[in-house]
């Protein structure tokens, strides 16, 4: 005899809030009601109280995608309990977990009244079950809703996938992709040394290609054989004739030099400083750079004082062409006083000629007033048609006279604003050229105190004389220095030689050290690094090979012990008018490597292009219904739960379903949540002593309200 | 027989025996991400030292 459910207290559980009580004494008990009114929730609790969190929450364990963020409190609650009531050979055992505040604790009460709690009670329960595990309880206890969902996707592969769950391989599934999603190749490592050694060449390669034109180029210098020996012969040379030089021009060798050996790398650059520090110390070297300096400087000298006096040239030229075209400032003074004069007299004219016109003026009125317009009023003589004549007079004399001085006014201002303009022109000329002048004199007057030039003498020509005399002693001396520059540039090129000696030897020495790489340790380890990963690739393609191996193995064996039963459930079960039997096959899929089911009729006719939604559906019942009875299969329960097994079922498949767990029932006490009203009534036929729940007015607050239905 | 015993007698190596030991209990306390992370961090233990002797390696054949 296996654990009898009694019954199951619920508090704070998901879809529950206050305490509910649920009796579960009968072999067949039916929790109905429509979508989310806590059905599932009901089987669900059992589940937990029996498992824990760490098991059924999650994706992990259940393979269930709706459980990735599966709240077990119901947000109205602050706790949560679940009690079941589990009986068997006559001892009561009421398991009851809690959980608050992230923590889950679990209590046994036995029928004597003993009572034990958290570690003890869960290996309580873990003797109470042997080694059932929630996998197992998932597989051949609880048939999840959503089980049956995944088998009837469209998707080969994923319905493949749910067919290894619903026998009981989600962890070797859920494994394996896990390992196929890690794909390193195993030789990666192997080519980055590949790539290594094919550099290690190359660079060798071009390090010959090197020595080679070096080497050339020495021979050409009548170097024909390159190694160290050769190398220190030179550097003896060299160290010889520096020492001899030395003594010729008196000086010491620097410490330095002398202390260094010849066999030293550094020897080469020690040589070239003392050659450098031997030159300045030849005596007519040192008069010669003083020579040059000087000549530099002279040089410049004359270069600015030709340049400013240039400049200056410039604005007089200026001036000169100014002049000539306007004459000088005496000459445009002249004229704007000419000019004022002749507006001024013009003025005065105008002002005389507006007295006489004034008088005129005053006349016309006058007569224009009076009646007899012939005398005038001035002298008064009388003329014929005074007036007309005044008038006309007025006209012609006057107006005209005016009109010819104001024009002739403005025109003597415009030229009097052109002349001041030319002032103004000239004045900036004469600044230009007194800033250049006294630039230039400046210049002159410095040359003179720093080459001490007397005032009688004329700077550009003394200057001149210098230069030609300091040219006349450079050439002079280099003529004497030459002998001892030679001897330099002897040393200088045995210096060079050497250098030339000492990369020839640095690129050999070098090649060898890059040729010894592949017989070093780090070489070794190298090797031993990619070997190590290779392995470990293949190591973990080896396991992932054997896992697949496993599933198929153990779903043959599955197939081989409840094979028979399955066929027998689904004949009964399906109501396909031809597909009275199934065979299943599994065979490993090449391209995923994960087991592929094939399904074939009495006859081999290979059934899924024939298999319908239903069919599937019915498929997945006697899988779980044959997994449950499964002969070998030491069941710890003799309960089952379905949760909504017939989503997909027509009547006939309802009815032949209902027929098979009449008789299951007769074995083991079945809890069947539906909101399938045809499967109810297929239920109440069932000969089975049943309990009908109703579920329904479910708020999140209140959870669902359970009544009994009372089944005749 | 468990996935874990089932598996481990179709593997012959001992070092591959450890490594499925090692794969089952990553699974066990970590799932799916627990397996992806150990055999990452196992691949880049390896890739990682890999790495340092070829830089000193590279460094010699430069010449450094």
């Amino acid at each position: 005899m296996g654990l009898k459910l009694k019954s199951a207290i619920i508090s704070g559980f998901r879809g529950f809030n206050p305490e509910v009580k649920i009796d579960f004494n009968a072999p067949v008990v039916v929790l109905y009601g429509e979508n989310a009114t806590g059905k599932s929730s009901t089987l669900n609790a059992i589940e937990w109280c029996l498992f824990g969190s760490s098991e059924v929450v999650g994706e992990k364990n259940t393979g269930i995608r709706e459980r990735i963020d599966w709240e077990i409190i119901n947000r109205n609650a602050e706790k949560c309990y679940v009690e079941v009531e589990l009986e068997k050979d006559g001892q009561v055992y009421n398991i009851r977990r809690e959980k608050s505040n992230g923590r889950d604790n679990i209590y046994i009460r036995f029928s004597d009244g003993g009572k034990i709690e958290g570690k003890k009670a869960q290996e309580e329960i873990n003797k109470l079950i042997g080694n059932f595990s929630f996998r197992d309880f998932m597989t051949c206890i609880y048939q999840h809703q959503e089980v049956i969902r995944y088998i009837l996707t469209e998707e080969p592969r994923k319905r493949d996938e749910a067919l290894d769950r619903l026998f009981g391989f989600s962890d070797y599934r859920n494994i394996s992709e896990a390992i196929k999603k890690f794909s390193p190749k195993g030789d990666e490592l192997e080519k980055k040394i590949d790539e290594i050694k094919s550099w290690i060449n190359s660079r060798i390669d071009a390090l010959n290609e090197i020595i080679k034109r070096r080497k050339e180029e020495l021979s050409k210098k009548g170097l024909s054989r390159v190694d160290e020996k050769e190398r220190i012969s030179i550097a003896k040379q060299i160290k010889k004739l520096i020492e001899d030089f030395c003594s010729e021009i008196g000086a010491d060798l620097s410490e330095k030099f002398s202390k260094i050996d010849l066999e030293q790398k550094e020897f080469v650059d020690v040589a070239e400083e003392e050659i450098r520090r031997l030159r300045k110390l030849i005596p007519e070297e040192r008069k010669l750079n003083e020579l040059v300096r000087r000549k530099t400087k002279i040089n410049h000298y004359i270069d600015e004082y030709d340049d400013l006096n240039k400049k200056r040239s410039e604005v007089k030229r200026k001036i000169d062409k100014f002049v000539r075209e306007n004459g000088d400032d005496k000459k445009i003074k002249e004229k704007v006083k000419q000019i004022e004069q002749t507006i001024e007299a013009l003025e005065d004219q105008k002002e005389v000629m507006n007295l006489y016109a004034l008088i005129i003026e005053k006349v016309m009125l006058y007569l224009e007033s009076v009646e007899d317009k012939d005398i005038c009023p001035v002298c008064g003589t009388r003329k014929k048609g005074l007036l007309i004549q005044l008038k006309k007079q007025w006209e012609k004399e006057h107006k005209e006279k005016f009109e010819k001085i104001n024009k002739e006014i403005d025109s003597l201002k415009k030229e009097l604003k052109d002349k001041e303009r030319l002032l103004k022109d000239y004045e900036r000329l004469i600044d230009d050229w007194k800033r250049a002048d006294e630039g230039f004199r400046k210049y002159v007057n410095k040359i003179r105190v720093d080459e001490k030039i007397s005032e009688r003498e004329d700077v550009r020509r003394k200057l001149e004389k210098i230069l030609s005399e300091l040219e006349s002693e450079i050439e002079r001396l280099k003529k004497s220095t030459s002998e001892k520059t030679a001897r330099i540039e002897e040393i200088e090129e045995k210096i060079k030689l050497c250098k030339d000696i000492d990369e020839i030897l640095k690129d050999i020495a070098l090649r060898e050290k890059i040729r010894d790489i592949v017989r070093t340790q780090e070489w070794k380890k190298l090797k031993e690094l990619s070997d190590d990963f290779k392995k470990f690739v293949d190591d973990v393609e080896r396991i992932r090979d054997a896992i697949l191996r496993a599933t198929k193995d153990g779903v043959d064996e599955i197939i081989s012990n409840a094979g028979e039963k399955i066929s027998e459930f689904f004949g009964e079960i399906t109501s396909h008018p031809k597909i009275k039997k199934i065979k299943i096959k599994v065979e490993q899929n090449l391209r995923s490597g994960g087991n592929q089911y094939k399904f074939y009729d009495e006859n081999d006719e290979n059934l899924l292009p024939v298999l319908s939604q239903g069919n599937f559906n019915s498929l997945a019942i006697s899988i779980f219904l044959a997994m449950s009875g499964m002969t070998g299969q030491k069941m710890p329960f003799d309960f089952i739960m379905l949760d909504d097994p017939s989503q997909s079922l027509g009547f006939q498949e309802k009815v032949g379903l209902i027929k098979i767990l009449d008789i299951i029932a007769k074995e083991k006490d079945i809890i069947i949540a539906t909101m399938d009203s045809e499967l109810l009534d297929e239920i109440k036929k069932m000969s089975s002593e049943k309990k009908i729940y109703k579920f329904y007015k479910w708020t999140p607050e209140k959870g669902p309200e359970i009544n009994e239905e009372i089944v005749s | 027989m468990d996935l874990k015993e089932r598996v481990n007698k179709m593997l012959e190596d001992e070092e591959t025996k450890q490594l499925w030991e090692e794969i089952y209990l990553a699974f066990e306390d970590g799932g799916i991400n627990g397996i992806e992370k150990l055999l990452i961090r196992k691949v880049e233990e390896i890739k990682n030292e890999f790495e340092e002797i070829k830089s000193e390696i590279d460094k010699k054949i430069k010449g450094k």
